[in-house]
């Protein structure tokens, strides 16, 4: 394998300032963000399209969703939703979603109970390995969810976590693309490399 | 030999408590931040007996697995003999 660069040091970011999508429901989508779920809306940009020449002109608004990040929207006037753009009821689909933190399992009920007051589905509450969520979705069906840190993540999970996506990632670069097809595989070179740490003499672990 | 190893962290600890009462099984480390499960033939776990949710029962081989599974659906998990 070539050599891969790497950087020295992490690029200097402190969290989510904005993460972004299109609207085609301009209303409903500020009625649900600012009425139903309370965010602010805290910032608007409307502006005549550029740069591309087909570049509607658009809206790019924000909603104060804590600690300084927002979540924004854009809505292009005068166009429809391309393909691309519809929802689709796939698993593969809502793995792009947005998941705001909580504080306690107290605050994700109080969560639950506020957005379901005012009529929003809550599709599922889901106790994770380290999370606890609620998921829906908005009017666009975005899905959103709301999650409560059980514990927070520490060295043990750092270092399994390398473990596991190194030998998921040895597998993948093995052979060809269908080399990593079940998780299996992965489980079972994991624990290869930790059945030889376990059977190190006493001490020399 | 059968073996799971298990992440030393609290929500994967049923399987080591559990574990720990099977006279026949063995339960070892915690090493390198991991307890070893295992017995010569066979490991069985029940979800409810665990108190596993679904979502951390389908994850729960994820501390890594020497033999092979030969069943694994939303109740039971059953590990024999070694990886072909």
């Amino acid at each position: 394998m070539t050599a891969k660069l790497m950087a020295t040091q992490p690029i200097p970011i402190a969290g989510v300032h904005h993460t972004a999508r299109p609207t085609w429901k301009l209303s409903e989508t500020v009625h649900f963000y600012r009425d139903l779920m309370g965010l602010p809306l805290v910032h608007a940009i409307s502006a005549r399209g550029w740069g591309p020449e087909d570049h509607a002109d658009f809206l790019h608004f924000f909603f104060d969703s804590g600690n300084g990040s927002t979540i924004a929207f854009f809505y292009y006037l005068g166009t429809e939703p391309p393909d691309f753009a519809q929802p689709r009821d796939d698993y593969r689909y809502r793995a792009t979603h947005t998941a705001w933190r909580v504080e306690s399992r107290e605050q994700l009920l109080a969560c639950r109970s506020q957005l379901e007051a005012v009529g929003v589905n809550v599709k599922y509450q889901i106790r994770h390995e380290v999370i606890e969520s609620i998921y829906f979705n908005d009017p666009n069906g975005y899905p959103l969810e709301v999650t409560w840190q059980i514990r927070p993540f520490e060295a043990i999970d750092h270092e399994d976590a390398h473990r596991t996506m190194t030998a998921a990632m040895a597998i993948e670069q093995s052979g060809s693309s269908v080399a990593l097809s079940h998780i299996d595989q992965v489980w079972l070179a994991k624990g290869g490399l930790l059945q030889a740490q376990f059977d190190l003499p006493a001490g020399d672990h | 030999m059968p073996s799971i190893f298990v992440l030393n962290v609290l929500e994967f600890l049923p399987l080591v408590e559990h574990a720990r009462g099977v006279s026949e099984w063995r339960v070892d480390g915690p090493r390198a931040g991991y307890w070893r499960i295992h017995h010569p033939l066979r490991l069985s776990f029940e979800r409810k007996t665990l108190g596993f949710k679904p979502a951390v029962w389908h994850g729960a081989l994820t501390g890594g697995l020497q033999g092979s599974i030969t069943q694994f659906d939303n109740d039971r998990l059953v590990i024999e003999g070694d990886a072909p």
